[in-house]
């Protein structure tokens, strides 16, 4: 596999996995523009890229948030406001569909967003497993766990919106 | 009787038990109502899961609308406004410079004038489905066509199964054999949106399973096996047209050459 090739089939996930992790398209934008420069200057079989590239990624995703000191702020961020004009209300209940997926999946450890996220991206296990540090047989049970975990998150916000006044 | 283990269950569903367990789990499940429930529900919080992802993806997009031009550019940081631009483009200068001057530098290709628009989100209008190269040999393909979503399964091996389910979901994914994931198509708010090739070819292999999701909320959809309809959806149903392996509520299996 040439570099282009690489380059062709790996971004769109890449760039779903930054996009999802941090929530903000511009910070994506450099994360993946970032982890594709370093794989350059690797001395590594494209590939074997793939796996690479989402560690970087995720990675950059995490120093990023460690530099600035605003994980917490990053977690919470709001998208740009559209340049198109758009109804108010329109742009209110995105920008609170965002949110909600955004606590939901603040209410995951690092490594199980990370993993419900490479899962989404297709991942096998023993990939997920080699990036993330565990045994190929856990993943199972992690991604179980995750996926309750973050289900609960999302649809207890389901019983408060319906909470009569 | 000793229940499954959600590991056990997570890796029924992902594709990932080792051929030595599948006897096991398959025979357990077949016995076993509370295990049945509990796959159920890890199959549910799946879908909770890729469901929320898909809209997300889609609020983010709509919420920036540079996401979708960006992507499909590669180093799209160029058109980025950030603080980083600058850098940025010194980069991207400096690989240019270096694909310029250095012999069989893989940078060479990405700077050529067809270079590397990598399949990326677009929207129907912006990239009509006539784009998407008709592919050749076993293949799986996800397209709208005459105003319904249509999956076509072509040329794959005797033996191959195909599972058409409904999902809460709001995308039309199809998985292939080799648990890789076709293109999906999200369907919100009356837009089809496709995010991916839109199809993709596969070894055949014997005695393999292709799964299909498709999200209740689909108005009009038809799943072809080698050019015959086998199934459609339709007011939030799944019918059977073709001969079935197994048919239930939601859901049903097709054999490839039965």
């Amino acid at each position: 596999m040439d570099f282009q090739t690489a380059y062709r089939e790996l971004h769109p996930g890449l760039h779903r996995f930054a996009l999802r992790l941090t929530g903000d398209a511009d910070v994506a934008d450099d994360i993946v523009q970032e982890s594709f420069t370093r794989l350059v200057s690797q001395d590594m079989p494209l590939e074997e890229a793939k796996s690479w590239l989402y560690v970087v990624a995720a990675n950059l995703v995490r120093d990023r948030a460690r530099n600035r000191q605003r994980r917490g702020r990053l977690l919470e961020a709001t998208p740009p406001m559209p340049s198109m004009p758009e109804a108010a209300d329109v742009r209110v209940e995105r920008l609170e569909r965002i949110a909600r997926v955004r606590r939901a999946l603040a209410e995951l450890s690092e490594r199980d967003a990370r993993l419900l996220l490479m899962r989404e991206e297709g991942f096998k296990y023993a990939e997920i497993a080699e990036v993330l540090g565990v045994k190929s047989t856990s993943v199972g049970a992690l991604v179980a766990r995750a996926l309750k975990r973050f289900a609960r998150a999302y649809g207890s916000e389901d019983e408060v919106d319906a909470t009569p006044d | 009787m000793q229940h499954l283990t959600e590991s056990d269950l997570q890796a029924w569903i992902d594709r990932e038990l080792a051929s030595g367990d599948q006897p096991r789990v398959s025979g357990h499940l077949e016995d076993c109502a509370a295990c049945r429930r509990e796959l159920g529900e890890l199959r549910r919080v799946s879908e909770v899961f890729s469901a929320a992802m898909h809209a997300y993806d889609d609020d983010l997009t709509a919420a920036t609308p540079a996401v979708a031009a960006v992507a499909r550019r590669p180093f799209g940081i160029l058109s980025s406004s950030r603080v980083g631009r600058a850098a940025a483009i010194f980069l991207v200068a400096a690989a240019a410079v270096a694909a310029a001057v250095v012999p069989g530098s893989p940078l060479r290709e990405i700077w050529e004038p067809e270079a590397a628009e990598p399949a990326a989100i677009a929207r129907p209008g912006t990239r009509p489905v006539e784009e998407i190269v008709s592919p050749v040999g076993a293949s799986i393909t996800i397209r709208p066509r005459e105003g319904r979503l249509t999956v076509r399964v072509r040329d794959f091996a005797p033996g191959t199964r195909v599972l058409v389910r409904l999902s809460e979901g709001s995308a039309a994914v199809a998985s292939l054999p080799d648990g890789a994931e076709n293109a999906r198509f999200i369907v919100a708010s009356g837009v089809l949106e496709l995010v991916g090739p839109g199809n993709r070819t596969a070894k055949p292999d014997e005695g393999e399973e292709i799964e299909i999701l498709l999200p209740r909320t689909l108005t009009a959809a038809v799943v072809e096996i080698d050019g015959r309809a086998v199934a459609r959806v339709t007011g939030g149903k799944l019918v059977s047209l073709g001969p079935v392996v197994r048919d239930s509520v939601g859901e049903a299996v097709f054999d490839i050459g039965g």
